[in-house]
């Protein structure tokens, strides 16, 4: 049988020739990548092995649509978590004492103490979040399609 | 660097990491994904590459997706062994019987270690025959850390295996 591994513990030609074949077990493909995860010797023969010939012909449509999407989304959701907590606490802070205080207290304490505490600060928060998220969405967009028009 | 020319190097190379993908994998919405998340890695490190290497480094980039992806398959596929895999084969229970049934399962633990195949063998051989160290084997054979534990650990789980097969024949 034909080893994967040569005796300085490299990959063999035989190894490369395993990954294109359909029926290779998992335990092997698994070992393959383990050492080409760290061995540059092993990983430049085997990008030098996959030639043109080598790869799939028809690929899934859309890879780097996608891929920008994917980027745009998570930019966006970086920004949002990133302010959010601080818009919603000083949003909140504004509503107890912004405008006539004391009596802003009295209400909202009397509000905690007779209402759901949670439903209070849910609303609050996608009242807040709704803000945040329109916003974000309008920056980002000017961001990518300004690059666009570039 | 633009997403126009980023977008270009997706272009060139999307063929090459999806086969990358899809051969380790060998399932095509599996292979889409992790092509996808090796072009986002990619995008944010990418000023950090010669432009001369980005063939090899997005391989690089696509292979470690790869790997992770399969290690979580594999480990719920074989399960790992703790500390004291042999003490079974090495204890107490035989040395009053008799000794030379513990000298026996000694030797043929080592035997069998000297027959295990790469990427285990040199691993074996320096830490349970010759009780070295990680550090010392990860420096001695370049391959990082982690990857000598966990490659202790299947040798282990191998070794234990063959034994108890071995034991019920």
């Amino acid at each position: 049988m034909m080893e994967y591994f040569d005796k300085d513990g490299h990959l063999t030609e035989y190894a490369f020739a395993l990954l294109q074949k359909d029926d290779t077990d998992l335990e092997t493909r698994f070992e393959i990548s383990e050492h080409l995860s760290f061995c540059d010797m092993c990983l430049e023969r085997y990008t030098a092995y996959l030639t043109n010939d080598k790869l799939i012909e028809n690929i899934p449509s859309g890879i780097s649509e996608n891929v920008f999407k994917k980027i745009k989304y998570r930019a966006k959701k970086l920004l949002f978590n990133k302010y959010s907590t601080v818009a919603i606490a000083a949003a909140i802070s504004l509503t107890i004492w912004g405008g006539n205080t004391l009596n802003t207290v009295y209400e909202f304490s009397a509000k905690l103490y007779t209402a759901d505490i949670k439903k209070i600060v849910t609303e609050q928060y996608e009242k807040t979040e709704k803000v945040i998220e329109d916003k974000l969405e309008k920056l980002i967009n000017n961001i990518f399609d300004k690059e666009k028009e570039l | 660097m633009d997403n126009n020319k980023f977008n270009l190097i997706m272009k060139k190379y999307e063929r090459l990491i999806f086969t990358v993908c899809f051969n380790f994998v060998k399932n095509y919405d599996d292979a889409m994904n992790l092509s996808q998340e090796t072009f986002i890695s990619a995008y944010y490190n990418i000023e950090k590459c010669d432009e001369n290497h980005y063939k090899e480094w997005l391989t690089r980039i696509a292979i470690n997706k790869s790997k992770d992806f399969l290690k979580s398959a594999y480990i719920k596929k074989v399960s790992v062994v703790g500390e004291d895999t042999f003490s079974e084969f090495i204890t107490e229970k035989y040395i009053p019987e008799k000794e030379y049934i513990m000298t026996e399962n000694v030797n043929k633990l080592k035997e069998k270690i000297l027959n295990l195949k790469e990427p285990y063998k040199f691993v074996s051989r320096m830490y349970f025959l010759e009780e070295k160290s990680i550090s010392e084997i990860s420096e001695a054979l370049n391959r990082p850390k982690k990857t000598v534990q966990t490659q202790i650990q299947r040798a282990r789980s191998k070794l234990k295996n063959e034994l108890l097969e071995e034991e019920l024949k």
